[in-house]
Parts: structure tokens; C-alpha cells; sequence
């Protein structure tokens, strides 16, 4: 994968196509597994409106969909993932990018909390099911993806 | 007859120049990337990569910072938005 082009508001990336697949797979895969809905608060309740509460992680959860959908529908959209010598060049914006960003750290985490959010500094304990190893190969695969993908944004990814 | 002005305390002015007061505040977590963090507090708050990654470190070694202080509805839109990152964000009431 590559960052072709940096504009202001335009970023163009070269990814071949198995990057392109294991992006996708990624997030389809992400797409299976129900997040655990994020805390508002950890003090006390009080303060927060029941109500306010119950719509801050609808909206959380339903958030995470349309970034997962936009960042499909982008990377299968022929007018935006253009095949050409290589793969494939992709071009989003910098605020889509910052979202197929959020899509794949939600896939990652959804992985995660699949394994049983286990502690990441531990050993890699042998899997003891292809379903287990197939969820630790995605959140690996995810975290490289998401290393590339910050240093594009930030400007440290290694430019043609 | 003119009305006598409310006496304010010192600790009044205080208390009012503190307002508001509820605090975001983001925990540590063992799975984001320290890169990703940094990141995510630089698109949110739009701070320099040196004060988010001095918040990003504190987050890693004393397990949460204190990101902004601000009011409620402020800082319900920025747990928001780092919760659309996947960040373990709250919103606290600074009763200090």
C-alpha cells in the first residue's frame, strides 16, 4: 500500500488488491460482532439524563455502522477505488479517510472484545479453535493496517 | 433608594470562574495503538503532536487524562467524537 498523492482535502492511495480484499474482509468480518456499547460516564449516574445516556450510545453504535458502510462502499465503488496498474488507486477526502480510519479501529476492537479483551502485553496464548485464530490473524492484520493508515494521515508514511 | 449589591466571597468568584465544570476525561485502554491515540487527540482538539502525545502519555502510564474542562454539552460532543474512535471516553463532573 502506498499514499500516491497528499493534497489539501485529497488523498490518493495505491493499494494492490490484496490489500484491498483483506481491507474489506476486515470489515465485514468486523461487521459480524456486536461492540459492547461505550460508558458515558464512570461517576455517579446523577448528572447524566437517563435518556441523554441511552441516545449517547445508540448513536455511538449507529455511528460505527455508517462508518463501516461508508468505508465498504468506498473501497467497492469502481468510480473510487479506480483498477489500474497495480490495484487499485483510492481516493478520499481527509475527513473519509479519518473514517475508513474509525471503521477499521472499530473492527479491531470488536475483535478484541470477541477474544475476551485479553491483555495485549501477555503472551499469545496457542489458539485453541480456528474460530479464536481467525480473530487474533483479523486484529493483527487490522493493527498493521491502522499503524500505515495514521502515519498517512499524519504525514510520516513513506511516500513514492 | 438604591438597592445594595450582593456580597460576593472570594470563594464565590472562584467557584465562578471555574465554571463550567465537567471534565473529558480518556482511560487507558490495553489494546489502541499509542500512534492512534495521539492521532485521534490532535484531529479532536486540534492540539500539536507534542501536547497530545504528552496527554497520550499520561494516559499509558497513569491510566487517564484529563482532556478538556468545559460545559456539558461540550464535552458530551467530544466523548462523542472520541468514542467514534473507539477511545474509552467519559464525561465527569468536576466537583474539585
Amino acid at each position: 500500500m502506498k499514499l500516491l498523492v497528499r493534497e489539501p482535502g485529497r488523498l490518493v492511495y495505491q493499494l494492490r488488491a490484496r490489500d484491498r480484499n483483506s481491507l474489506r474482509g476486515i470489515l465485514r468480518l468486523g461487521s459480524q460482532l456486536r461492540r459492547r456499547p461505550p460508558r458515558f460516564t464512570r461517576g455517579p449516574i446523577g448528572f447524566v439524563p437517563p435518556d441523554s445516556d441511552e441516545m449517547l450510545r445508540e448513536a455511538a453504535l449507529e455511528q460505527q455502522q455508517d462508518s463501516r458502510n461508508s468505508a465498504l462502499g468506498w473501497l467497492e465503488d469502481p468510480a473510487r477505488c479506480i483498477t489500474g496498474k497495480g490495484g487499485f488507486a483510492l481516493t478520499l477526502s481527509e475527513g473519509e479517510a479519518e473514517t475508513l480510519l474509525q471503521a477499521l479501529n472499530h473492527a479491531k476492537m470488536a475483535f478484541w472484545e470477541a477474544l475476551g479483551c485479553p491483555d495485549e502485553n501477555a503472551p499469545v496464548q496457542p489458539s485453541i479453535s480456528p474460530e479464536i485464530e481467525t480473530l487474533q490473524q483479523a486484529k493483527e492484520i487490522a493493527n498493521a493496517y491502522i499503524a500505515w493508515w495514521v502515519d498517512s494521515l499524519s504525514g510520516d508514511a513513506p511516500n513514492p | 433608594m438604591t438597592v445594595p449589591a450582593p456580597l460576593v466571597t472570594p470563594r464565590d468568584e472562584t467557584r465562578e470562574a471555574r465554571a463550567p465544570g465537567y471534565l473529558v476525561i480518556c482511560w487507558d485502554d490495553p489494546v489502541n495503538l499509542m500512534n492512534y491515540v495521539t492521532h485521534v487527540f490532535q484531529v479532536v482538539f486540534g492540539w500539536d503532536r507534542k501536547k497530545a502525545e504528552r496527554h497520550m502519555m499520561e494516559v499509558h502510564e497513569k491510566g487517564k487524562s484529563v482532556l478538556a474542562r468545559e460545559t456539558f454539552e461540550e464535552a458530551e460532543a467530544h466523548v462523542h467524537q472520541l468514542h467514534a474512535y473507539s477511545l474509552q471516553a467519559t464525561v465527569e463532573r468536576d466537583d474539585a
